[in-house]
């Protein structure tokens, strides 16, 4: 049989001892017993429920604050019922195991030093961990007294995530308010009164149209339906009107709010202005339409010069000029996918990519691109697919992906090799297969192609640079068109780069 | 008798280096860098395709095509010269022919210009 520590010995003991006083004090309080005598060596000494004692115990009983004493090492002695609530444990489970345990990691150094250092006690805030894993503030007010002789500690501790919750809401820079589905205001924060102008005086009690004229017949129908199911609605945009009648946009949250049998009876509101914010937003766009504009000019220019050029010099003995104009030109072709790639990312980003949709033949356009890019590479580019496949989709985005996947596989197979492009179809979707014998991707990297800005192998940036964007604009054409984009791949094995189409109810054409 | 074009942008360089090309390509060319020249020129010169810069300061291409091709007065083909490709929005905009993506290709100039001037 194994031995049992001392330790958990004396802590069983004490356990004991404390459950047979609770059970004592139960019995007193619940008037199964009218009073208990101890015996001591001179007299007997008589406790009833109203004894002195009673008013203290319920004190610590019935108070708010969670009461602890504890031994220097931070084992509990005794909790109240308060404090085994905060933590969300039984009391019984809650004696004799240390205060550390529910304490935040990032806190128990803190505690341990405070403790050690203050003899005689102090205040302290800290995190303290519910049972759940969830952490919540806590003032901890702690005392040192000594019994029998020995060092004791008392901990008073105050929940204060209710107490900081109403604060945030208080003096938090949005807007918050409460209202019930009637559409009346029943709190009004100060981030709301610096917003809209109007006092918490003059908005309780008044219709939310005070602020959103035609709220009701606008959106409270759509608002109240959803919140009434329990739904938490974000990011709702209206046009609001302040106190001083300038009109702003707001970004609105409502969480539900229900009364304790669970009913819904009004939402609390997150109003955040975003007027500025679009304003700016249309500032970008029409800077990146110049920027475009200013960009794209002159790089037409010089690749116009380039081209008369080479038309001057096609008879020359010398062919290096040749040489070098088509360099340059090659120059011109990579800023302008660069100019491309980073508007397309704005696009993307700010949500406006526009697919302009018509029926092609997806088998068609791939062979098209497949035989135009044969003509630009000494790799050896072979078509594979017959049957037409007309999809629904943007014919010029789609080109965009399979470009994108041919000239990958043309730069990162630095011996020339095969590139085999494949076209297939399947009742429901269309396969767009690029599959080369390259350098291929690490098996670590793989998760990554598809990110912004991901560039496959170091050793390979010197040679194939680019903003690695290339790819994550794929994915995100190929995601707009509900498709999918994946990628089979090992260093050293080549690659091969899939993406698919759904059909969308278009059957193969014959 | 050499067919004629007529092209107005209003940069320098761009205006050179297609006078250049449509010549070289046996064309007549005017050149143009202000927009508000187009209407007048169209009638003294004849032009059989006309080309217009879409971002142009004061009279820029999408306002002057959609003025010209109102209820079709002008039967001259238009190609714009665009930096974005979403030429299908700009052609119900403005009622144009057709277009090239900034920065274009000279032999694929020649050739869309060849199209629209039936030569």
């Amino acid at each position: 049989m194994k031995m049992r520590s001392p330790k958990a010995n004396q802590r069983d003991a004490l356990q004991n001892r404390l459950e047979e006083a609770e059970e004592t004090l139960r019995a007193i309080r619940d008037g199964r017993v009218d009073a208990v005598v101890v015996s001591k060596k001179n007299k007997n000494e008589v406790y009833t429920l109203r004894s002195s004692d009673y008013i203290y115990r319920m004190l610590v009983e019935k108070m708010r604050e969670g009461a602890l004493t504890l031994t220097p090492e931070g084992m509990i002695l005794y909790s109240n019922q308060q404090f085994a609530k905060m933590i969300g444990i039984k009391l019984n489970k809650l004696i004799g195991s240390s205060i550390f345990e529910f304490v935040s990691s990032f806190n128990k150094n803190y505690l341990a030093a405070f403790i050690a250092q203050s003899r005689k006690g102090g205040n302290l805030e800290l995190e303290l961990v519910k049972k759940s894993g969830e952490n919540f503030p806590v003032h901890i007010s702690v005392n040192a007294f000594s019994e029998d002789e020995t060092q004791m500690l008392g901990m008073i501790v105050t929940d204060l995530s209710r107490l900081k919750l109403a604060e945030i809401v208080e003096f938090t820079a949005d807007a918050i308010f409460r209202k019930n589905l009637e559409g009346l205001i029943l709190s009004w924060n100060k981030g709301a009164e610096r917003l809209f102008g109007f006092t918490e005086k003059e908005m309780i009690g008044s219709s939310i149209e005070k602020i959103i004229p035609n709220y009701k017949a606008m959106e409270s129908k759509r608002v109240n339906a959803r919140i009434t199911r329990h739904e938490r609605l974000e990011r709702l945009e209206m046009t609001a009107v302040r106190k001083d009648k300038r009109p702003i946009l707001l970004s609105l949250t409502y969480s539900p709010i229900a009364d304790p049998s669970g009913n819904v009876i009004g939402a609390a509101v997150v109003a955040r202005d975003i007027t500025k914010e679009r304003e700016f937003e249309k500032q970008k766009d029409t800077l990146i339409g110049i920027a475009s504009h200013e960009l794209k000019t002159p790089v037409t220019t010089i690749k116009g010069y380039a081209q008369i050029l080479s038309s001057y010099l096609r008879n020359s003995i010398d062919k290096k000029p040749l040489e070098y104009l088509a360099k340059l030109e090659g120059q011109v072709d990579r800023i302008t996918t660069l100019i491309n790639d980073l508007l397309d990312v704005s696009k993307i980003e700010a949500g406006k990519l526009e697919l302009i949709t018509e029926k092609f033949d997806v088998t068609a356009l791939t062979k098209e691109i497949a035989e135009d890019m044969q003509q630009t590479t000494d790799h050896k580019v072979i078509f594979e697919g017959s049957s037409a496949i007309v999809v629904s989709a943007d014919k010029h985005r789609i080109s965009q992906v399979v470009i994108n996947l041919i000239s990958n596989a043309i730069k990162f197979s630095p011996q020339t090799g095969k590139i085999i492009v494949t076209v297939q179809g399947s009742p429901k979707e269309v396969e767009v297969c690029v599959k080369d014998q390259g350098v291929g991707i690490d098996k670590k990297d793989l998760k990554r192609v598809f990110t912004r800005f991901f560039q496959a192998d170091n050793s390979m940036r010197k040679s194939n640079s680019g903003l690695g964007l290339g790819l994550y604009i794929c994915h995100e054409i190929v995601s707009r068109h509900e498709g999918k984009i994946w990628v089979d791949s090992g260093k050293g094995k080549g690659s091969a780069f899939t993406f698919s189409l759904p059909l969308n109810g278009l059957k193969k054409a014959s | 008798m050499k067919k004629r074009v007529l092209v107005c942008d209003d940069d320098e360089g761009i205006l050179e280096v297609v006078t250049i090309i449509l010549k070289s390509g046996g064309y007549d060319v005017k050149a143009l860098s202000r927009g508000k020249e187009v209407k007048k020129t169209i009638r003294e010169f004849e032009p059989d395709v006309l080309l217009l810069d879409v971002m142009m300061p004061e009279t820029n291409g999408k306002d002057i095509t959609k003025e010209l091709k109102k209820n079709n007065a002008c039967k001259v083909p238009i190609i714009l010269f665009s930096a974005v490709n979403n030429f299908e929005q700009i052609a119900r905009e403005t009622g144009a022919d057709d277009f090239m993506v900034k920065p274009f290709d000279m032999k694929a100039l020649l050739a869309k210009v060849a199209k629209y001037a039936g030569s």
